[in-house]
C-alpha cells in the first residue's frame, strides 16, 4: 500500500530459533527503501520482542547520506511477505533511533514490485527466474 | 565442447542473426557464445539460490548446517543445542557497511 507517497509491503518477521513471530496477529508494514542496501532493518523494540538480541550478533555499520556512520547489529531471521506468502531468510539488523521497519535491496530483489500511485497500491510477486 | 540441436522460432532466429551481424566484432562462434551466455544467465540464479547454506558455529566448529533457517533451527533443536550458543553464518556473504537513504553526487 502507499501512504503519504511512501510505498510499503505487508510483512511478518520470524525468529525461527525461538519460534517467535512479529506481530503475533496481522502484519507489520515495511517501508520500501531502494536506497537501503541491507535486507530488513527493524526498530530496537521489535528486535527485542523477537528475541533477536539474544542470538550472537554480527557487527555492522550504516552509512547515512551525509557520510556519517552508525553502529548496527544483526542476526539471520526470516521475513514473510504476506501478499505472496513467500518467506525469505536474511540478515535483519537494528540500530538506535530507528522508528520504522525498512525493507531494503537484499529483500526486495527477490520480488517483482508494481507501484501504482493512482490506486495507492503495491503489487508484490515472487521473482520467476526466466 | 557439447553440441546441442534445438528448435527455435523463425522470429527468434532472425533476431539473433540480426543482432550478431550488427556486432562490430562479429566473428565465427558468435552464435555459440550468445547461446552459452544466455543459458548461463538462465541457470546461474537457480544454481546460486539452491546453493545458499546457513551454518551454525560453536567454538569455531560447524555444529549444524541447512539450506534454510527453519531447517537449521530444527536441527539445533534436535541436537539439543541452545541457539544462543551458536553464531549463524550464511554462504552468501553480506556487506558489513550498508548505505541507507537518498544519495546524490555533484555533477
Amino acid at each position: 500500500m502507499i501512504l503519504d507517497s511512501n510505498a510499503f509491503i505487508s510483512t511478518r518477521i520470524e525468529n525461527p530459533f525461538f519460534k517467535i513471530v512479529y506481530p503475533e496477529e496481522g502484519d507489520v508494514l515495511a517501508l520500501i527503501d531502494t536506497g537501503y542496501e541491507g535486507f530488513l532493518a527493524v526498530p530496537p523494540d521489535i528486535y527485542r520482542l523477537l528475541k533477536l538480541d539474544e542470538l550472537q550478533q554480527h557487527s555492522l555499520r550504516i552509512i547515512l547520506p551525509n557520510g556519517e556512520t552508525l553502529e548496527s547489529k544483526g542476526v539471520y531471521a526470516t521475513v514473510r511477505i504476506t501478499d505472496t506468502n513467500a518467506s525469505i531468510d536474511g540478515l535483519i539488523e537494528t540500530f538506535d533511533d530507528l522508528k520504522e521497519v525498512i525493507a531494503g535491496q537484499e529483500l526486495i530483489s527477490n520480488f517483482k514490485l508494481v507501484l501504482d500511485y493512482c490506486r495507492k497500491t503495491v503489487e508484490v510477486r515472487k521473482c520467476n527466474i526466466i | 565442447m557439447g553440441i546441442i540441436t534445438v528448435v527455435i522460432s523463425d522470429e527468434l532466429e532472425n533476431e539473433i542473426r540480426r543482432l550478431i551481424s550488427n556486432e562490430k566484432t562479429a566473428k565465427k562462434g558468435a552464435l555459440s557464445k550468445l547461446v552459452e551466455d544466455a543459458l548461463w544467465a538462465y541457470i546461474r540464479p537457480k544454481l546460486y539460490s539452491n546453493r545458499r547454506v546457513f551454518k551454525a558455529l560453536k567454538d569455531n566448529r560447524v555444529v549444524a548446517e541447512a539450506s534454510s533457517l527453519n531447517e537449521l533451527a530444527e536441527k539445533l533443536r534436535n541436537a539439543g543445542i541452545d541457539p544462543r550458543e551458536v553464531k549463524i553464518f550464511s554462504s552468501v556473504s553480506y556487506r558489513k557497511e550498508r548505505r541507507i537513504g537518498l544519495r546524490g553526487s555533484r555533477v
